[in-house]
Order: C-alpha cells, then sequence, then structure tokens
C-alpha cells in the first residue's frame, strides 16, 4: 500500500471527474486505516485571550502554515477566529501530526509548543466531523447562533483551496459542513432572535416601524450604550439622526462620528413630537422626560407610535410614560431581559439543532464508505472501456469499406452498450450497506474481472 | 359531473401543495417556500375561476345556488383577498396563517360537490341575486383577513406593550404594517359588502316587492357596516389607532360572523343560507 507522507497525491479543485480520479488515488491508503480525519485546535472554552490573540496569522501565513504541512497531512484546513485555532488535517500519523502542527505555529509567536500543549483539544473521525458540523453551525461559539463564523470557516476552506491543501475528501467533508449549518440556520431559526442589547433595539424598533430607513432618531444625551444603539440603528438604514446634548461640542462631534445633526437639549425637546425613536442616554439628574410631557408629546402626534429607549443609569424617562398609548418604553434592563430571553431561545434550540447535524454526519459517513469501492468501481469500468476499444480497433481493421456514419454507428453501440452493462453493478457496489459486505464484493469482482494488476496485488 | 369533479380535485391538490409551501415556510422562514406557496395559490385560484365559470355554463346560472357553489365562491373569495393582500403589503406569513381555510373550504366544496344540493328557489336564480351573494362573500372574506391582521397587531402590540415577545412573534411583520393592511382590509370588505347590501334590497324589491328589515340577517348586516364606519370615522376623525380601534375591527367581525352563520342556527331568517 502506497504511503501519502512521502508521495504526497495530486491536488485537484475542480471538476468532478477529477475529484473522481483524486478520490481513487488517496483512498487507496484512507481505506486500509491508514489516513484519518482529525480536528486540533484550541478556543475560547480551552485557552484564555492571551494565548489565542498570539495565534491571530494573516492570510499569507496562513497560506505558508498550510504549506508547510503538505509532507503531513496531505490535506489541510487552518481556521484561526478571534474565538479559536483549529487545524482540520487528513493524515496518516495523528499523534506526529499534533506535534507538527504545534511545532509550525511556533513560528509566528514565541509560546513554546510544550507550553501550549495544555490548551488544545483533539478529535478524530465522526467526532472530529461532529466537531466540525458544530463550529460551522455555530453550535460551539461563544454567541450561540451567530452569523460570522460560518463565513470564516468557508474563508479558512478557500484558504486551503488556494494553497492546493483542500482535496477531494476535504471539499466533500467542508461543502457537507456548510450545508448543515445552514440548514441548522434556516431549520431551527438560531439566529433569528437579537441577543446584544443594540441588536435587540433595533429589533424591537422593526417591530414597530416598518421601513427603518424614512425614521427619525433622537439621541438625548451622549452615554456610550445610547451612542452605540444609534449606531446599529444608523446601520440598519435609518437616515435622519438627531443628536442633543447638553455640551454642543460633544453633540457636534457625535452628530459627525454618526452623520447625524447636533441640537441644543431645548432643541430636542422641541423637536420630540416630529421623532418616532428616542434614545437617551445621560447620567444622572432627575427624569429628562416625564409622563404627562410625553402624554402632551403624542397628543400632537395623531397615535402615530413613538418607541423609547432609555439607555441611562438612572433611569432618564419616567416610568409611567410607559402607560401612554402608543409608547413603547424600553429601559436598560428590559433590553437585557430580551437579551437573556432569546439567548436562553437560542440554547433551547440546541438540541433539534444537534438532530439535524447527527443525521447530516450520518450522511457523511455513508459517502465516505462508498469511497471505498471507488477504485474498485474505476477498475472495473476501465476495464471495460478497454475491452470496448481492443475489440473495435480489431473490428474496423477487418472492415475498411465501413464509412464514418457506420463506424460512428459502432461505436456508439460499443460505448452504450458498456455504460448499460456497467450502470447496474456500479448502483448496486455504491448500495451496499456493511464494510463486510463491501470487502467481499469488492474481493470477488477483483477476482472474476482481474482488476488488479501485479503490481497493485 | 366527472369533469366538475375533477376539477374539484384538481382545485384541492393545488392548494394542497400551496398550503405545505406555506407551512415549510411557516417553520423556516425560507423566502422560496413562500415564492412556490403564492404562486400555486394563484394556480389554486385561477382553476377556481375556471371551475366556476364552467359550473355556470353547463348550469345556466352562476353556482351559487348550491352548497358546494356556496364553498366554492367562499374559497375564490378568500383567495382573491389574500392574494390582493399579498399585492398591497409583502406580509409572507399572511399566506401561512389562512391558506388552511382556503384549503379547508375546498376540500368541503369537493365533497359537497359530489353531491349537489340546490339552496335557491328558480325565482332567485337572478343574476342580481348571483352578484348579491358574491359581493357579500367578497365583504366577509375581506373582513375575515382584516380581523387575521387586526388580532396579530393586538397580541404584538400586547408583547411590546409588556416586553414580553414570544418567539413566534418574530414571523410577524412591524405593527406598522399590521396596522395599514387592517384597514385595508377592512376598507375593502365595506364596500363590498355595501354593495352586496345594495344589490339585497334591488333583489328584495323585485322578487318580494318590499325590503323585510326585520330580518335578523339584514339587520345585523347593517349593524356591521355600522360598526365600521364608526371605526373610520374615529380613526379618521379622533385619530384613534391601536388597540382600541382594533376592538372595533374584532367586534366588527365577530357580529359579521354571527350575522353570516349564526343567525340560521340561532334564530330565523328567510335568507336560504
Amino acid at each position: 500500500m502506497k504511503g501519502t507522507s512521502n508521495n504526497p497525491p495530486p491536488r485537484h479543485q475542480g471538476t468532478k471527474k477529477d475529484f473522481f480520479f483524486d478520490v481513487e488515488k488517496t483512498n487507496k491508503a484512507i481505506f486500509g486505516g491508514a489516513l484519518k480525519f482529525i480536528a486540533y485546535g484550541l478556543n475560547h472554552t480551552t485557552a484564555p485571550i492571551q494565548v489565542r490573540e498570539k495565534y491571530a496569522l494573516t492570510p499569507d501565513q496562513i497560506k505558508e502554515l498550510l504549506k508547510g504541512l503538505r509532507s503531513q497531512a496531505p490535506e489541510a484546513v487552518f481556521l484561526s477566529t478571534c474565538n479559536r485555532v483549529e487545524f482540520y488535517l487528513v493524515t496518516e500519523k495523528p499523534k506526529e501530526s499534533q506535534e507538527v502542527v504545534r511545532k509550525a505555529l511556533g513560528k509566528y509567536h514565541r509560546l513554546k509548543p510544550e507550553e501550549v500543549k495544555k490548551f488544545f483539544y483533539y478529535f478524530e473521525g465522526p467526532d472530529a466531523f461532529r466537531h466540525l458540523f458544530r463550529v460551522a453551525g455555530s453550535l460551539d461559539s461563544m454567541v450561540l447562533g451567530e452569523a460570522q463564523i460560518l463565513g470564516q470557516v468557508k474563508e479558512a476552506f478557500q484558504h486551503a483551496r488556494e494553497t492546493g491543501m483542500a482535496g477531494p475528501l476535504m471539499n466533500g467533508i467542508f461543502s457537507r459542513a456548510f450545508s448543515a449549518a445552514k440548514k441548522v440556520r434556516s431549520q431551527t431559526g438560531i439566529a433569528r432572535m437579537p441577543v446584544s442589547i443594540p441588536s435587540v433595539a433595533v429589533e424591537l424598533a422593526g417591530r414597530i416601524f416598518s421601513p427603518l430607513s424614512d425614521r427619525k432618531v433622537l439621541l438625548l444625551g451622549a452615554g456610550e450604550m445610547g451612542e452605540l444603539t444609534a449606531k446599529y440603528l444608523a446601520e440598519a438604514g435609518v437616515q435622519e439622526l438627531f443628536i442633543a446634548n447638553r455640551t454642543p461640542e460633544k453633540a457636534k462631534t457625535l452628530a459627525g462620528k454618526l452623520g447625524g445633526r447636533a441640537l441644543s437639549m431645548t432643541e430636542g425637546h422641541k423637536e420630540l413630537r416630529k421623532m418616532d425613536i428616542v434614545l437617551t442616554s445621560v447620567s444622572g439628574g432627575d427624569f429628562l422626560l416625564t409622563g404627562p410631557v410625553l402624554a402632551d408629546v403624542m397628543r400632537e402626534r395623531n397615535g402615530k407610535p413613538l418607541f423609547i429607549i432609555d439607555m441611562g443609569v438612572p433611569r432618564n424617562v419616567d416610568p409611567e410614560a410607559g402607560k401612554v398609548e402608543a409608547i413603547y418604553l424600553y429601559n436598560i434592563d428590559d433590553l437585557s431581559q430580551a437579551a437573556e430571553t432569546n439567548r436562553e431561545a437560542r440554547r433551547s434550540l440546541v438540541e433539534s439543532a444537534e438532530a439535524i447535524l447527527k443525521e447530516d454526519i450520518e450522511k457523511l459517513c455513508s459517502w465516505l464508505n462508498t469511497l471505498e469501492l471507488v477504485p474498485t468501481i474505476v477498475r472495473l469500468r476501465e476495464k471495460f472501456e478497454g475491452l470496448r476499444k481492443t475489440e473495435l480497433e480489431e473490428f474496423l481493421k477487418k472492415n475498411p469499406g465501413l464509412s464514418e456514419k457506420e463506424v460512428k454507428a459502432v461505436e456508439r453501440l460499443t460505448h452504450d452498450l458498456t455504460a448499460k452493462l456497467l450502470h447496474d453493478p456500479s448502483v448496486t457496489l455504491k448500495n451496499v450497506r456493511t464494510a463486510a459486505d463491501r470487502f467481499e464484493f469488492a474481493r470477488m469482482l477483483n477476482e472474476i474481472f482481474a482488476l488488479m494488476g501485479k503490481n497493485d496485488e | 359531473m366527472l369533469f366538475i369533479v375533477g376539477l374539484w380535485g384538481g382545485v384541492v391538490i393545488t392548494y394542497g401543495v400551496s398550503f405545505w409551501y406555506a407551512f415549510k415556510y411557516y417553520q423556516n422562514l425560507e423566502n422560496f417556500n413562500d415564492r412556490l406557496a403564492v404562486r400555486w395559490l394563484v394556480a389554486g385560484f385561477a382553476l377556481e375561476c375556471i371551475l366556476f365559470i364552467g359550473r355556470w355554463v353547463t348550469d345556466g346560472y352562476a353556482p351559487l345556488a348550491s352548497l358546494d357553489g356556496i364553498f366554492l365562491a367562499l374559497s375564490i373569495a378568500l383567495a382573491l383577498a389574500l392574494i390582493l393582500g399579498r399585492f398591497k403589503a409583502q406580509v409572507s406569513v399572511l399566506t401561512s396563517l389562512f391558506l388552511p381555510f382556503i384549503f379547508l373550504l375546498a376540500c368541503f366544496g369537493l365533497a359537497a360537490g359530489l353531491k349537489p344540493t340546490l339552496l335557491l328557489e328558480p325565482r332567485l336564480m337572478t343574476l342580481g341575486m348571483a352578484s348579491h351573494i358574491f359581493f357579500i362573500f367578497l365583504g366577509f372574506a375581506h373582513f375575515t383577513l382584516g380581523f387575521g391582521v387586526g388580532a396579530a397587531f393586538w397580541i404584538q402590540e400586547g408583547q411590546l406593550k409588556q416586553h414580553q415577545i414570544k418567539s413566534w412573534c418574530y414571523r410577524l411583520p412591524a405593527l406598522e404594517v399590521l396596522d395599514s393592511l387592517t384597514v385595508y382590509y377592512i376598507g375593502l370588505g365595506f364596500l363590498f359588502w355595501l354593495a352586496g347590501l345594495s344589490l339585497g334590497t334591488y333583489q328584495a324589491f323585485q322578487v318580494f316587492g318590499k325590503m323585510p328589515l326585520g330580518d335578523p340577517k339584514i339587520l345585523g348586516s347593517l349593524l356591521v357596516l355600522i360598526i365600521y364606519a364608526c371605526f373610520f370615522l374615529l380613526r379618521w376623525g379622533l385619530k384613534m389607532r391601536g388597540r382600541k380601534s382594533m376592538v372595533l375591527v374584532m367586534a366588527g367581525y365577530f357580529l359579521a360572523l354571527f350575522t353570516f352563520l349564526g343567525v340560521r342556527i340561532f334564530l330565523t331568517t328567510f335568507h336560504a343560507f
């Protein structure tokens, strides 16, 4: 059996045909049990930020690192985000690879490989698949269901492709991981509910107004949370943003930063009736907006709803205002509570997400199992094709008077006949379920049709 | 007969497929499921229209005098209201909420179509009477959708006010959209209902020579018109919006429902259905 560490198989990234033949070569080693799929790395649960930040590499460094692993693993993907550093390898020597990976990473920081060993985890085979699928599906993230991770895994895979380190196996495994991750997102809706305070505020605004783009937003005060929420609202499409502050300079600076208009506090109060969303973020003092003031404002608004987000501690808006018809008043605790409820809702979806992943991992394993028979099927096809060509040549030699049209007809006839003869055996082989049966079928076919050359044996 | 039942079967299957995609959309919120649901809904509606015209041609009278015809007309009216509403506002979840009713009506129609039952006297089988029935159906369909959207507004508004937003609420559109859609449905329903009542009055004078004002169906229908007129007056005159105005929408609908179905069960009316 050929070893892959000395003669790594050529890299293929494109067509189905490439993929098909590369599988044959790679799996000569894999399904003798030599190659293994492993996940090796560290994340926010195993390593502190001081360690993780050392592994922040540039795309060029990542590519260089991957190329350096070529002699160790025929296929490798390196995933580096702020919360995780992971290698996915198809390798013959899992234990040795772990050492090599740590040493390779050592080139880019000053941590000794032995020192960082304790932060690393290791998964092999189906456990590694499960880990990858959980990572891509955002079930292993610090913020459960966050949207960025899938893009980051895709990017990591792209780097591997560009360096020729993503072959047929990684293609098959990662494409299934991406599809499972999408399924998790769409079928469970795990990412639908916002979990940060500013995003909850934007989401609530979207529950009241549609579209958000033509709404007027007033930010009273220049507190950090208020500014952040205003920024989120601007990103959500709000175009008219007014900033009122006791210090006019501060209001002007913030208005410049957020693309809004600066107002004095008095002007801000006057403009209240024209606003749709009011953000208050003032520190200390009495209520900035009282119930009666807001009741008066609402009378002038002809029943139009007003969304007030009170980010101040102590509160800036009289809680009585929340009782006024068409006023939706949320303070920082309400938003935190909503964010926590959403986080809880996301956690409750993990079980159904895991079930989706399990199903897809089973499919991946079945696909990998079918690859065992690929070399046999390929040899069988090659044998039949060889026979067809030889017989056709002899026939054409014996019948030189045939017209071009007749030659083509004979060619097509033999081609179709071979294809039809091979179709059913190929399908049957791919559907064989147990490993023992697959082995037996492959052995019988190899013997009956003398598929193995002397060297292969 | 076989042709009619076959068409009914086609309608049921088409709405069934639409219902399936709408259900898938409700589960996953994937837009392509919604698009497919709407396409199948339009196909089902088109088939129903063919069936309606086919029945009209074969029977020589608009198919509003038999039980399956009533289900057919109601289903057409609801499907039309739903399709028009989708053009007015891209509220995908509407399809998921109302398709089950359209599908059920089509199923009942198919069942009733196997043994057609004539409900109207021959002297009432006029074009005017058919128009009266169909306009009332159209009005009722719009009131039904208006009530559904208004109820969604009521629930969503209450949850926003009490800071308790349930996860299924994320499927609903913004309050403003629900509000304007309610006004749209009630407004159109009001016009259809008014047209239906006017045509009914004309027919009553034509056939009976008088307007039986004491009939509970007629009284109920007039009261529905008054409630919805109040809804618009308070909205435009006193700028009353939000939950208070939705109380009128719901009250109006419950009365319309009672007039439509309850009167024949609990009271005496000269209306055939």
